[in-house]
């Protein structure tokens, strides 16, 4: 299953991002990877709001989100913060890649627990 | 032709075609002249439209000629070993196989290196180069730092991103000092974060939880 989402998962649809049109990753794309995620928000920071992204109750990732009245304000740190290009995290924003398939993602480079290996060390 | 000790190397725009009877003619696709050894460089004349005028002379049996040319992308001729590269105008005698196809291979490599160099500084927005700067306190809030933490600092589009590469932890700022300060802010709330939720940490958290007590702590 992994191996396919991973060679599919790139959205083709009319919002994916190409490559010579890529946007700049600002706060609307963060806000919106964090409601995809279904991250919890933190805004205790003094510059940022802390998105932190659960998954079966571990906490896995988490990036910062930027305040301030410019909804443009560039998150070029996200990518990093969630291992992904910065391609594919616009692609998270903008399009239907599901939360399932940046977890199996995650899953399949090594940054999360695969259930299955959970159950052997259980 | 091999045996060309100090030859004068010249690449040729494709429509002036040499026209030297007595002289070997290069193949198809030659684009370079080589005067042997026996040739030398008598005078040299470059204006600043970039014309360059060369006497030439045949040791062998004294006999002069010219060459007009203009720099091509290289700009320079280098004298120094009786060697131009050049763009030629002119009618000159025409030598040289084995030497010229290495210029001609070099040069070509030099023009198309010289277009990626351009594109990438036009693709990375500005010659930037990411620096790296050291935080050495976290003022005013309670903790003090007890390793070494480098923040690499690099344009993002129009702000910058300071990351802890150690611990991958980045965040974004308007300049860099901007950015550094955000950095400061979220390795402090995150200490405090990870340190409350450890026992349900993933990998990644985990690990950036160990790689923050390993370079700060909670002042007393």
């Amino acid at each position: 299953m992994g191996r396919s989402l991973l060679a599919n998962w790139q959205c083709y649809g009319p919002y994916s991002v190409g490559k010579t049109d890529m946007p700049t990753l600002n706060r609307d794309h963060a806000r919106a990877i964090a409601k995809k995620l279904r991250a919890t928000i933190d805004k205790s920071g003094k510059a940022h709001d802390i998105a932190y992204i659960y998954h079966n109750g571990v906490l896995v990732a988490h990036f910062g989100i930027r305040r301030g009245s410019d909804r443009n304000l560039p998150h070029g740190h996200i990518p990093d913060a969630l291992h992904l290009r910065p391609r594919q995290t616009l692609n998270l924003a903008i399009c239907t890649l599901t939360r399932e398939q940046w977890i199996q993602i995650m899953t399949d480079a090594g940054w999360i627990e695969s259930e299955e290996s959970e159950a052997e060390s259980d | 032709m091999t045996q060309l000790i100090s030859p004068l190397a010249i690449p040729l725009l494709g429509r002036h075609k040499p026209v030297a009877p007595s002289w070997p003619e290069a193949g198809e696709g030659e684009n370079l002249i080589v005067l042997p050894a026996s040739f030398q460089i008598m005078q040299a004349t470059i204006t600043t439209g970039g014309k360059q005028t060369y006497d030439i002379i045949n040791k062998q049996n004294a006999e002069e000629q010219d060459i007009t040319a203009y720099a091509s992308d290289f700009a320079s001729v280098m004298l120094g070993g009786n060697i131009g590269v050049f763009s030629l105008l002119s009618n000159v005698p025409l030598v040289g196989q084995g030497f010229a196809a290495q210029i001609s291979l070099l040069w070509k490599e030099m023009r198309s290196i010289k277009k990626q160099v351009k594109k990438l500084a036009r693709r990375e927005g500005a010659a930037y180069h990411p620096v790296e700067m050291s935080i050495l306190h976290f003022e005013p809030e309670p903790f003090e730092v007890t390793g070494g933490i480098r923040a690499l600092v690099r344009q993002d589009k129009d702000s910058f991103v300071a990351t802890f590469v150690d611990a991958n932890i980045g965040a974004s700022g308007e300049t860099q000092n901007d950015a550094v300060a955000n950095l400061k802010d979220m390795m402090v709330a995150l200490f405090g974060r990870l340190s409350k939720e450890e026992g349900r940490l993933g990998k990644e958290p985990a690990r950036q939880l160990a790689v923050l007590r390993a370079v700060l702590r909670r002042k007393n």
